[in-house]
C-alpha cells in the first residue's frame, strides 16, 4: 500500500513535456508576416466617412503633423475631428481656415510653427475641392501639403 | 576490461524564454502595425522668386494640363505647347508621356519641378495616376522597380 502511494505522489510532480516545436513554427512565421508588413511611420490615418483614399506607387513614409480628411461628400476632418462641409462658394473654405487658426494657436503655444499638412481626399472628389483645401491651407500658414495615398503593392 | 560507454541524451533546447521573447515582439508589432500601407506625395503650394537675369538659359518651365481626356504638356515663358496626349481607354498613353517628359528631364537635367494645372473636374484619383507617372520612369518588367526620376518636385498651379 506504502509502495502505491510513493508511486502516485512521484506522478504529481512530474512535469509534463509539451511539443512546443510546432508552436514556435507557427510564431516565427507569424513573426516574419508583421515585421514584413511593419511600417515605422509615425502617421497614422483612419480614413473617416466612408472615404476611399487614392491608389498610389509612393513609397515616401509620412510624417504625424495637422491631418485634413475631406470624403467624397466633402465633410471635412481635421485631426479626426468634424469640422462640418466644403462649400462650393468662393476660393477659400470658411470652417477650415478657422480650424486651421485654432491648430496654429496650440501649436505656437507649444513654441512650433509647423508648414506641413497632412491632405487625405477621397479619391473621386474633384480637383475643384481639393483646389480649395490647398488654397485654404496655403493661406493659415501651411504650404508644404502631403497628399495621403495608399500603397498599391 | 572495457567499458561501454553510454550514449549521450539528446539535450532538449529550453524554448520557454525564446518563446517568452517571440511574444513580447510579436505584441509589440500587432500594436504598432498599420495595416493599410500609407504613403506621402509632397507637393507645395506655389511661390513667386526673383530671378537674375544674367543666366543665359532659359527656364524650362514644364507644365502638364489634366484635362478629362487630354493632358497638355507646355513648356517656357511665354508658354508654348509641346505635346497633346489623348485618353486611350481608361488611361492616358504613358508611354508617350514618359517618352515626352524623359526627353525634357534628359534636355534639362538641373530641373526637377514639374507644374500641375488640372481641370476643375479631374478627379483626384486621376491626378494621382498621373503624379505616380511624371515622378518615376517605372521598370516595365517589375512593376515596383524603379529605374530613374523624372520631375520629382510636384507644385500645383493656383491659377487653375
Amino acid at each position: 500500500m506504502k509502495k502505491h502511494f510513493q508511486f502516485l505522489g512521484k506522478k504529481k510532480n512530474e512535469v509534463i513535456d509539451v511539443e512546443m516545436t510546432s508552436l514556435l513554427d507557427i510564431l516565427v512565421i507569424l513573426l516574419f508576416f508583421l515585421i514584413k508588413n511593419y511600417n515605422s511611420s509615425d502617421l497614422t490615418v483612419d480614413p473617416l466617412g466612408n472615404l476611399k483614399m487614392a491608389d498610389s506607387t509612393a513609397k515616401e513614409l509620412g510624417h504625424m503633423s495637422v491631418t485634413v480628411q475631406v470624403n467624397k461628400e466633402r465633410k471635412i476632418w481635421v485631426d479626426d475631428a468634424p469640422i462640418g462641409t466644403l462649400d462650393k462658394k468662393g476660393p477659400v473654405s470658411d470652417v477650415l481656415a478657422k480650424s486651421l487658426d485654432e491648430k496654429r494657436v496650440k501649436f505656437l503655444e507649444k513654441k512650433i510653427d509647423p508648414t506641413k499638412i497632412n491632405l487625405v481626399f477621397d479619391k473621386d472628389l474633384p480637383y475643384e475641392a481639393i483646389a480649395k483645401v490647398m488654397h485654404t491651407a496655403a493661406i493659415k500658414g501651411y504650404p508644404d501639403f502631403k497628399l495621403i495615398v495608399k500603397g498599391n503593392e | 576490461m572495457k567499458l561501454h560507454k553510454r550514449p549521450k541524451a539528446m539535450e532538449k533546447l529550453n524554448l520557454i524564454p525564446i518563446m517568452d521573447a517571440v511574444f513580447i515582439f510579436i505584441f509589440f508589432l500587432l500594436m504598432s502595425s498599420q495595416f493599410i500601407k500609407i504613403y506621402e506625395i509632397g507637393t507645395e503650394a506655389p511661390k513667386t522668386s526673383i530671378v537674375k537675369e544674367e543666366t543665359k538659359e532659359k527656364p524650362l518651365n514644364l507644365i502638364l494640363e489634366i484635362k478629362k481626356d487630354l493632358l497638355i504638356v507646355k513648356k517656357g515663358i511665354p508658354e508654348e505647347i509641346v505635346r497633346k496626349i489623348e485618353r486611350t481607354g481608361i488611361t492616358f498613353n504613358e508611354a508617350d508621356l514618359v517618352g515626352t517628359l524623359a526627353y525634357y528631364r534628359e534636355k534639362f537635367p538641373k530641373e526637377k519641378r514639374i507644374i500641375l494645372r488640372p481641370e476643375q473636374s479631374v478627379p483626384y484619383e486621376d491626378i494621382i495616376t498621373i503624379i505616380d507617372k511624371i515622378r518615376y520612369k517605372v521598370d516595365r518588367s517589375n512593376a515596383t522597380a524603379r529605374s530613374d526620376t523624372l520631375f520629382s518636385e510636384i507644385i500645383f498651379d493656383s491659377n487653375s
